[in-house]
């Protein structure tokens, strides 16, 4: 099975104006490959950052359009997911930059990005990162949810990865204080549930 | 000293975290792993670590809807076939859209802006041109036999109708003009001095300088061109320059309308000078002039006054026809001695009127006959600034310094009384909205 970068080279290649059909075909290929992969994460990312799951579902499918569209500007230097997930950081960042405008005329302010959450505990793990400071919750998110490397987050956010790796320390320590105040600790939560089997 | 040493060689919890993300490799794995297998509050740490982990991941979402996967697929088979996504396109579409409206909106702004800002500065271009053509008017039409001109000629026109039917047309300007003729001719008397005469004896009579009749048309065609040249010179002593100037003028005919001779501190010493020469000694005189040192500057100009001259002419001759008409009624004295006395006051301003257009009419001749010359003449060597002291320059620098900076401060303080005010009120419309918006804005952000 070939890894996700050599598919988005197959696919970079393809998606050049000169290519044949064969390499076309090859490419169209590789991106159902890589959709079928990603489709389910990406939508995660995008579900758990907006408070809407229709946003959700118009960014996911925006975020595949976008790469279907800028293939011949992949470079092999960057991993696969770093820029795919930088393309989704900045389709999050602009659908905030809407959200933020309209809710600014309009009067709306519900501008929450997580998603419904189902479970308690769910709830109680949203309303905790939603404390943290802004940064620091996204390169936990990219790390706990998105699965990336330090050095991943460091090419998505373009920040050092000694800085990664102290902000993340931070985030997470921020996050144990939050749990610690709150009335129903989630790790206790956690374990009533049964959730850390 | 057990617990020290112990503490010393605990694993920070940064490493910690590393080793719980996968981020440790090699030695420092190894090494990790070995110190936790002995070290049971690493250990307990990592464990809190590996918790807080479970504890975020639990938060699920649910399976992407099966219409963004279709949607994705069918956009792919279209790009495999080689058409524009339909989904791409709409957005294209629509921002080509915006940029279309934004274009079209920038367009009518700025033709907006460039319509108002031609307006504007036309309006503020065109008294300047106007102005400047008042000054050449005014410039061509004060000959230097010292005759002023009326007003425009269809002006005067319509008084010379106006003294034909014979209408009362208490006009003030013809006496106020030939008051002005008279006090200027005086002037112009006391000015010339020795050659005042000189000039009225080499008057050329030109197109009906006489007191009848229409000049001929041979005249009329014949170009009346006014002279005027300006030159400057620079000498080497002003004071013997100066002599030799009134023997030329003597020479040729001519005499100085003006001279001045300044000697500023500081500076050089200049001569300036209004000069009137025949127009046919001109070329002569301005050769041996430009002999008396080096030419700094000079131009020559002439004007058409012909036109000018020959309407003169045609509404002097009215003004005499008229005048004979009245004189012919007097004679008759059929009315009683109202209409005798109306006739004899009517009979005056005609009169008043025909001395003024002849006293301009001879300065129009005059101006064309004698050419003007505006000279300047400047000393070489007495420029005092070179053989100042350092000293004293740097003095004098410091000095100008401290008023342009004390001008400055002034203008300031002035900008700021006239317009201050004003700022503070633009400010406050434009801030007070951009504040409001920037702390809603904040507000905004905040709640996320």
């Amino acid at each position: 099975m070939n890894d996700d970068e050599t598919l988005m080279s197959v696919f970079a290649r393809g998606s050049a104006r000169t290519c044949g059909p064969v390499e076309r075909g090859a490419a169209a290929e590789a991106f159902e490959e890589l959709f079928r992969r990603y489709k389910q994460p990406l939508y995660g990312f995008f579900r758990r950052r907006t408070g809407d799951a229709a946003r959700a579902d118009e960014l996911t499918q925006e975020c595949f359009l976008a790469l279907l569209e800028s293939g011949e500007r992949y470079r092999p230097t960057a991993t696969f997911r770093t820029f795919l997930y930088a393309i989704g950081l900045n389709l999050v960042r602009a659908d905030r930059r809407k959200t933020v405008f309209r809710a600014m005329f309009s009067g709306d302010s519900k501008t929450e990005t997580g998603s419904d959450p189902r479970t308690e505990l769910s709830l109680l793990v949203r309303d905790a990162l939603g404390r943290l400071d802004r940064v620091e919750r996204e390169m936990l998110m990219l790390r706990e949810y998105e699965e990336l490397s330090y050095g991943e987050i460091a090419e998505v956010l373009q920040v050092p990865v000694g800085t990664v790796r102290s902000r993340l320390f931070r985030a997470r320590a921020a996050l144990r204080d939050v749990w610690q105040a709150a009335p129903a600790d989630p790790i206790h939560v956690a374990a009533r549930q049964g959730g850390r089997a | 000293m057990t617990t020290l040493a112990a503490a010393a060689q605990h694993i920070q919890d940064e490493d910690l975290m590393a080793l719980v993300d996968g981020e440790l490799t090699g030695t420092e794995l190894t090494r990790v792993e070995e110190h936790l297998a002995a070290c049971g509050q690493c250990t307990a740490g990592v464990a809190a670590l590996r918790d807080t982990q479970l504890t975020l991941r639990t938060w699920s979402v649910d399976t992407v809807p099966q219409g963004v996967a279709d949607d994705v697929l069918a956009h792919l088979k279209a790009w495999n076939s080689g058409e524009a996504t339909a989904a791409r396109k709409a957005p294209a579409a629509s921002r080509r859209k915006w940029w279309a409206w934004g274009g079209a909106a920038g367009a009518l702004a700025t033709g907006v802006f460039a319509t108002l800002l031609l307006v504007t500065s036309g309006g503020r271009s065109s008294r300047p041109i106007e102005s400047l053509g008042k000054q050449q008017t005014l410039e061509a039409t004060v000959p230097a036999g010292g005759v002023m001109a009326g007003a425009p000629a269809p002006v005067k026109a319509a008084r010379a109708a106006a003294v034909d039917s014979l209408q009362q047309d208490q006009a003030a300007p013809a006496p106020a003009a030939s008051a002005a003729v008279a006090g200027m001719a005086r002037s112009e008397a006391m000015l010339a001095q020795p050659a005042a005469a000189e000039p009225q004896r080499t008057v050329r009579p030109i197109g009906g300088g006489g007191r009848t009749g229409r000049p001929a048309t041979a005249e009329l065609n014949a170009p009346m061109i006014a002279r005027t040249v300006s030159l400057s010179l620079t000498v080497r002593d002003v004071e013997r320059s100066r002599d030799a100037l009134e023997g030329l003028l003597r020479g040729y005919g001519g005499y100085a309308a003006e001279m001045n001779v300044s000697t500023p501190e500081g500076g050089v010493r200049t001569l300036t000078a209004s000069l009137r020469v025949p127009a046919n000694n001109l070329r002569g005189m301005l050769a041996e002039l430009k002999g008396y040192g080096k030419v700094e500057d000079e131009t020559q100009s002439g004007e058409e006054v012909g036109q000018q001259h020959a309407d003169l002419a045609a509404r002097l001759n009215t003004s005499r026809q008229s005048e004979e008409r009245l004189r012919g009624i007097l004679k008759t004295r059929t009315g009683d001695v109202a209409d005798v006395l109306q006739v004899e006051e009517e009979i005056s301003r005609v009169r008043e009127e025909i001395e003024s257009m002849e006293a301009e009419q001879q300065g129009l001749e005059h101006s064309v006959n004698y050419a003007t010359v505006e000279l300047q003449m400047d000393e070489e060597g007495h420029n005092t600034v070179a053989t100042r002291t350092v000293g004293s320059r740097l003095w004098e620098g410091a000095r100008h310094g401290w008023n342009n900076a004390a001008e400055a401060l002034v203008g300031l303080v002035l900008f700021v009384l006239e317009y201050g005010l004003a700022i503070v009120c633009v400010l406050a419309l434009l801030g007070l909205p951009a504040w409001l918006l920037w702390r809603r804005w904040k507000k905004v952000r905040t709640r996320r």
